[in-house]
């Protein structure tokens, strides 16, 4: 944990117009790090945090693992019913639940102290992990990814290299920072890197102060997901508007060749799209060779990162061939938290089995070609219909629940929900839905509903 | 071709609502319940379907009657283009 307070090697953070040099990012940390070393009553190893896109995310990120605690990542969009499986799983010694409408911290209202909780049971082997993600599984039940030092490390390291960023490097994550693709390139690789990052909010109402604030702050990186360059490839005069973006990378999910075609039309710029799983942490492969990037691959493994493609006999595919992506390296996370078994299925002889199909050509560009696991991936947001079902279940006047999945130009996937309610009366229907509103995270939930 | 009721149809597509319950008037976020991505959605088929590019402002529109309007405006100036 401390190797990565010790790697901060930022310039400047710039965020909503001020500019927080090191020394003041530091400062707070350290404030805020020995505030919870004050309070901490739980011998719990873990302390929850809302991470919105906000200086005060970077600061109280740094600031528990300053404290020597295990930071869990929170989505400030989950709603009760996934909050509360979270907070059972981890038993948190304290939550920081930040306000996002204010640049100071009021430790007293952001910050929760928990008594110890009796019922926490870890049975994973937490060494050297300081981060965990919560990620869909199979099953339909959220599981903790555990990250350590050395994976986040290694992950700011590959983000460093590929991306070439130097001292003058201004890196942007237009992204949720509680994702895991956001938290590395908005968080962990502007910290890391020698240059400086600004942090902005992702709003999508908001496109044209957005990139006033991206020309502003002399962003040269930016990272962002197909549907945010649609809208960007709108900008008037975009040539002024990025004057000073070298590269312009993508993620999350694949992307349309109409959206690659006309950004490059509108700006002459060629996106780089890259790959990456929350087991990764996340980033593993990019097209960050010199020469551009290959349109339809997600390039090559990072630095110290090794993909290769396997088939159904676990036997290494010929190139061309389509099998399951494995990746091997520092950036491969420890495990789930508390399940052992799951951990087992994906990690296996030191691979990480990501249940994506893909292939590789001749020359070892990787190309993603679909999805082995049974999961749905809309915009980047990952679901396994399992839960969203199991999560539907738990109000008492479901009978069944059924999910159907159709294409879209610009998310990939879109969901459709066909609900069965102990009696189909419109009032029941609208009492559903605004259950499940006040109760699931809304970018999970289907947009179109049937009862039948 | 009658584009009010392709815009309906269009919206009522990715708003799961059927056409006859479109209101044209009514708010895409809250009567519509459409999320910001999903109005990029509708902007990106609306694109497609009439092979015409929509100004970004097209973001910030609150119903599907302005979606409409600024969809006939950029019809028309192509036209006259």
């Amino acid at each position: 944990m401390v190797e990565l307070l010790q790697q901060m090697n930022f310039q400047s953070l710039y965020f909503k117009g001020e500019i927080y040099d090191k020394p003041a990012v530091k400062a707070g940390i350290d404030h805020l790090a020995k505030y919870l070393l004050k309070n901490i009553h739980s011998q719990s190893p873990f302390i929850l945090f809302s991470a919105y896109n906000h200086i005060k995310t970077v600061i109280a990120y740094y600031a528990i693992l300053k404290a020597g605690k295990i930071a869990v990542i929170l989505d400030p969009q989950l709603k009760s019913l996934e909050w509360n499986e979270i907070i059972n799983d981890v038993c948190p010694a304290a939550v920081i639940l930040l306000n996002e409408k204010s640049i100071s911290f009021n430790y007293n209202s952001e910050i929760t102290f928990r008594n110890q909780d009796k019922s926490l049971n870890v049975i994973s082997d937490l060494q050297d992990v300081c981060t965990i993600s919560y990620t869909n599984a199979e099953d339909g039940y959220s599981k903790g990814a555990m990250l350590t030092g050395k994976n986040l490390l290694a992950e700011a390291q590959g983000i460093i290299s590929t991306n070439y960023l130097k001292k003058d490097s201004v890196l942007c994550a237009l992204l949720p920072f509680s994702h895991l693709y956001g938290f590395a390139y908005g968080i962990l690789a502007p910290t890391m890197a020698q240059g400086s990052g600004l942090i902005t909010e992702v709003n999508l109402s908001k496109i044209p102060e957005i990139v006033n604030e991206i020309n502003q702050s002399g962003v040269t990186h930016l990272h962002t997901v197909p549907s945010l360059y649609y809208l960007l490839s709108k900008i008037p005069n975009p040539h002024h508007s990025f004057k000073h973006i070298q590269e312009f990378y993508s993620g999350g999910i694949q992307l349309p060749f109409f959206i690659y075609e006309s950004f490059y039309q509108k700006t002459g710029k060629k996106i780089r799209e890259g790959y990456g799983l929350t087991e990764g942490s996340p980033a593993v492969a990019g097209n960050y060779d010199e020469e551009g990037t290959i349109f339809g691959s997600f390039g090559k493994a990072f630095p110290g990162c090794k993909i290769k493609i396997v088939n159904e006999q676990n036997l290494e595919c010929q190139a061309e061939e389509v099998g399951e992506i494995c990746i091997q390296g520092d950036m491969v996370f420890k495990g789930y938290y508390n399940h052992p078994e799951t951990t087992g299925k994906v990690l296996k002889n030191d691979w990480l089995f990501t249940g994506d199909f893909g292939k590789k050509d001749s020359s070892g560009n990787v190309y993603f070609c679909g999805l082995k696991k049974n999961m749905i991936n809309i915009a980047g947001n990952k679901l396994y219909p399992q839960k969203l079902i199991r999560l539907f279940k738990l109000n008492k006047n479901v009978e069944k629940a059924e999910i159907k999945v159709d294409s879209s130009l610009i998310q990939g996937s879109t969901i459709k929900t066909i609900i069965s309610l102990r009696d189909n009366s419109i009032k029941l229907q609208e009492e559903f839905k605004s259950w499940c509103f006040e109760n699931i995270n809304n970018t999970l939930l289907p947009k179109s509903w049937l009862f039948e | 071709m009658n584009l009010e009721l392709k815009v309906a149809e269009i919206v009522s597509r990715i708003s799961g609502r059927k056409v006859q319950n479109i209101n044209p008037e009514g708010e895409l976020k809250n009567e519509l319940a459409l999320d910001s991505i999903q109005i990029v959605e509708l902007f990106a088929s609306l694109e497609n379907e009439f092979g015409v590019e929509l100004p970004l402002k097209l973001m910030t529109v609150r119903t599907s009657k302005e979606f409409l309007r600024i969809l006939e405006e950029t019809l028309e100036m192509q036209n006259t283009i």
